[in-house]
């Protein structure tokens, strides 16, 4: 192990900040199924999306693409890969679970002893992983 | 408040050079390898929390990740916290990652942060941030906003302009 650096320390995972087709639909849909609240919506499309403002004041922030955006696969292209959030209540993993077979949408759940996750992909194709305590 | 508490807890990236990435993040951030999970993908973090995984990807050639301004499709950036929350920590960031010779790509006050975006080896556009005091943003509509470039306040030239506002912030 290294010497570690001084004078600061990382504290948390904070946020990730996605660019997409059509940013409404996206937000409403992680309002919809993962029951993030917006706490802001700026000019230029941008929602701000967290589940508790005084304990994280974003999680997930949804942008446009701008013109000329391409698709890319993220099972196998350089970069992005996923993210991953943790649901504190096991009665919210199950409504996600609800909600994402109430609208079709293919969600691979797993599960052990002390796991339980589940992974789906949004409309441009971006994975997610949300899990909790078993 | 929302009807399911989340926590964020990582970001996976995919590298083209797995040990080259590993080292960037042991050297930026000062994580530690914490194992591996279940698809082998490396684990790191602090404190023995998870952050971040990486995994190698299978063409190391392949397309890299398209940076800010240019149009794309994906991940903008994935953004750190650090602590505690002084602007002098992220000074001591901002020292860090110059000494280490890392690409700033740059550097601005949102009002609710005060932040620095870099790129990792790949060409992840990655964010460090302090927290600013709460009361700055809490009676505002939209308390996200880009204020100011920091850099000169991040080489120590002068303050931040929001902190002649806030005496007792560090």
């Amino acid at each position: 192990m290294g010497k570690k650096p001084e004078g600061f320390k990382v504290r948390k995972a904070g946020h990730l900040v996605i660019r997409v087709k059509d940013p409404a639909a996206t937000a409403a849909f992680f309002q919809e199924v993962v029951g993030f609240n917006r706490k802001g919506v700026l000019q230029r499309g941008m929602h701000f999306l967290t589940s508790d403002f005084e304990d994280n004041h974003h999680m997930l922030l949804v942008r446009p693409a701008k013109d000329g955006a391409e698709e890319r696969d993220f099972r196998s292209a350089i970069g992005f890969a996923g993210v991953t959030y943790e649901i504190t209540d096991a009665d919210g993993f199950d409504r996600i679970i609800d909600r994402l077979n109430a609208r079709g949408v293919g969600v691979l759940v797993d599960e052990d002893d002390t796991r339980r996750s589940l992974r789906f992909r949004d409309e441009d194709g971006l994975p997610y992983e949300f899990w909790c305590k078993a | 408040m929302s009807d399911t508490l989340l926590r964020t807890t990582r970001v996976t990236l995919r590298a083209s050079d797995i040990a080259r990435s590993v080292k960037f993040y042991e050297d930026v951030f000062g994580f530690d390898q914490l194992g591996k999970d279940e698809a082998g993908r490396t684990l790191m973090g602090a404190d023995g929390i998870v952050m971040l995984a990486l995994e190698q990807a299978k063409d190391p050639n392949g397309s890299r990740p398209v940076v800010e301004p240019q149009p794309f499709i994906g991940m903008e950036h994935f953004a750190f916290e650090l602590e505690p929350d002084s602007f002098e920590v992220l000074r001591a960031f901002w020292r860090h990652i110059n000494a280490l010779g890392v690409e700033i790509h740059h550097c601005v006050d949102h009002i609710i942060t005060n932040s620095i975006y870099f790129l990792d080896p790949d060409r992840n556009l990655i964010e460090a941030y302090i927290n600013c005091p709460k009361e700055r943003a809490r009676d505002l509509e939209h308390p996200y906003g880009t204020v100011e470039d920091l850099d000169d306040a991040l080489a120590g030239k002068c303050q931040p302009a929001w902190m002649k506002d806030y005496p007792h912030a560090k």
